[in-house]
């Protein structure tokens, strides 16, 4: 029996441990080392209407258990990946989510009908802290986020999910997502940081803040996961610093149904199929499956 | 892997997650070099390729340029500067650490006699091609740079060990000849001298070099070190503004031509 099996919005998939977007850009860079069909899925670096550069550098800097980075959301634009990089990951046999973002409402819609034949869900990025030409991101204004979200929905036959930013009010927002239609949720994003440079008496990254990730995060991520599932019976895809089996498992105590790896892949890029295999070894020991585990921290004694 | 694809190229490494086990760690003035048994990864670095290092505690890897490799034994050249190198500088022989390796492009193999121009660490990047230079009848000149005495024995453990003659240059005059080391590479360019120029360290320094023998209309070659997590292409932290647009130091470096690099 398949006891990571998991079917998330009417997807099915093989083990509940995807990656997060920004951290397998879109896994070729990985498809060496195993078949990328292994994974629960793959979610791909954010996709935009046009061509980004990004921030200055540099655009990472560790800090205690953590990260911060602010790449600016570079990428190629949608045209470059629908023509080479997402049939190639579609051929890989590989799940597919793939995160979408834009500056207005259209932009996101155009995205989101250009990418749909090769995803399985729609992530839509409201929630990136690092972009925006200082705005606010549209995660953090329930009415903004909910004008996107239905312009994605009328623009895609996918599920969609919103990606929620712990720098915001959360429950507003998927509050005001849901009614929007919005299929499932994805959190956290970074949280926004800083680090100073002594020498230079700056801050260290280009962009002068960044998102923090990384085991620093696991916690605020259980917590507000854990917030999210006691308002919605909608789907949640967590993350946040999950390095272990046991991480992923917390997540699953507070509701995430799929988890995310992130940072843990940039030093290891085994973690996301090790982390599944932990979460199967302390399974097996108890003799449960996934599904016991997601939200259980929920239910009465 | 389709034709078209822009995200790898056919000659990246075949990069994989790699054993070391720490058999030496030793200080060379305020650097450390560390030498590795690492069975796995005999004889596959090529000249100027790097490796990202686990550190244990830290969240993100640490890419370091190989010094040598002999048999199943590499050396890194180390230098405290963070949390994660002090931390690196000060593990036993005998812990077992993780790189993911080969990484990047390295150096292309001479085809005239060289010009090595280095500041600090950056030594290590450059060994190898000394090597092969030598190896194949190649003079090279050595230019190194540092703000005083600090990297003598730097020098002697890595340039030293091939033999070769190092023109030393200290900002403070304490060793060598005072000044910096693109003084030498100008005296040698302006004497006509036909050489390729390789040049490992500060920034400042390659771009120095870099102009330098642009200046002179000789082949040059910077590796640059930029920020980087996952050391393989996917994170897009170290990008570096070249002439043909935006490039990463990971994949499409470390290594520049001088003419490609937007100094």
């Amino acid at each position: 029996m398949n006891r990571l099996e998991v079917e998330f919005l009417g997807v099915k998939f093989p083990n509940p441990i995807v990656t997060a977007s920004g951290t397998f850009n879109f896994g070729r860079e990985y498809a060496h080392l195993y078949p990328l069909a292994k994974l629960g899925a793959i979610t791909t670096k954010g996709v935009s209407p046009r061509p980004i550069t990004g921030a200055p550098t540099p655009r990472i800097t560790e800090t205690p258990m953590g990260m911060l980075n602010a790449i600016g959301l570079e990428n190629k634009g949608v045209d470059a990946y629908v023509a080479d990089e997402l049939p190639w990951l579609k051929e890989q046999g590989a799940r597919v989510i793939v995160n979408v973002f834009g500056d207005e409402p259209a932009h996101f819609a155009a995205v989101a009908t250009k990418v749909s034949p090769y995803a399985d869900l729609i992530e839509v990025n409201l929630s990136c802290p690092n972009v925006h030409g200082g705005n606010l991101p549209f995660a953090h204004d329930p009415q903004a986020a909910a004008v996107v979200l239905r312009a994605v929905k009328d623009a895609t036959d996918r599920p969609v999910l919103a990606k929620l930013s712990p720098n915001g009010p959360i429950l507003p927002v998927a509050a005001a997502l849901e009614e929007a239609g919005v299929d499932g949720f994805s959190l956290i994003n970074t949280l926004l940081g800083m680090r100073m440079d002594l020498d230079r008496k700056r801050p260290v990254l280009g962009n002068r803040q960044g998102g923090l990730s990384g085991p620093a995060i696991k916690p605020v991520a259980v917590r507000l996961v854990y917030e999210l599932f006691r308002n919605t019976d909608l789907p949640i895809l967590g993350m946040g610093g999950v390095t272990t089996g046991e991480d992923a498992l917390e997540l699953a105590l507070a509701g995430a149904r799929l988890v995310a790896v992130g940072t843990a892949t940039f030093a290891d890029p085994y973690a996301p199929l090790r982390i599944a295999a932990e979460v199967d070894r302390l399974l097996a020991g108890r003799g449960e499956t996934w599904l016991d585990w997601v939200g259980a921290a929920h239910t009465p004694n | 892997m389709t034709p078209q694809s822009l995200e790898v190229n056919a000659e990246r490494p075949r990069w994989d997650d790699h054993e070391l086990l720490l058999s030496e760690n030793r200080p060379l003035g305020p650097h450390h070099l560390l030498r590795f048994e690492a069975p796995t990864l005999a004889s596959r670095f090529r000249p100027g390729q790097f490796l990202n290092l686990n550190v244990p505690g830290h969240v993100l890897r640490r890419p370091l340029a190989v010094l040598r490799q002999e048999g199943d034994d590499l050396e890194l050249v180390i230098t405290p500067f963070g949390p994660g190198t002090r931390d690196l500088v000060n593990l036993p022989p005998g812990t077992r650490l993780r790189a993911l390796a080969p990484l990047g492009n390295g150096f292309p193999a001479p085809e005239e006699d060289v010009a090595l121009v280095s500041g600090g660490a950056g030594v290590a990047a450059l060994l190898m091609t000394a090597a092969a230079a030598l190896k194949s009848g190649r003079r090279v000149h050595v230019f190194h740079g540092a703000p005083g005495d600090e990297d003598v024995e730097l020098i002697k453990a890595s340039y030293g060990e091939l033999g070769l003659e190092v023109e030393y240059y200290s900002e403070d005059g304490s060793y060598g000849r005072a000044g910096l080391p693109t003084a030498g590479l100008e005296r040698l360019l302006a004497d006509g001298v036909a050489v390729g120029v390789y040049s490992v360290g500060p920034y400042g320094l390659m771009r120095a070099a870099a102009l330098l023998a642009l200046e002179y209309d000789r082949p040059a070659y910077v590796s640059l070190d930029v920020h980087m997590a996952c050391g393989v292409g996917a994170c897009l932290s170290c990008a570096v503004l070249t002439k043909s647009g935006q490039k990463h130091a990971c994949v499409d470096g470390p290594v520049f031509a001088a003419e490609e690099v937007v100094w």
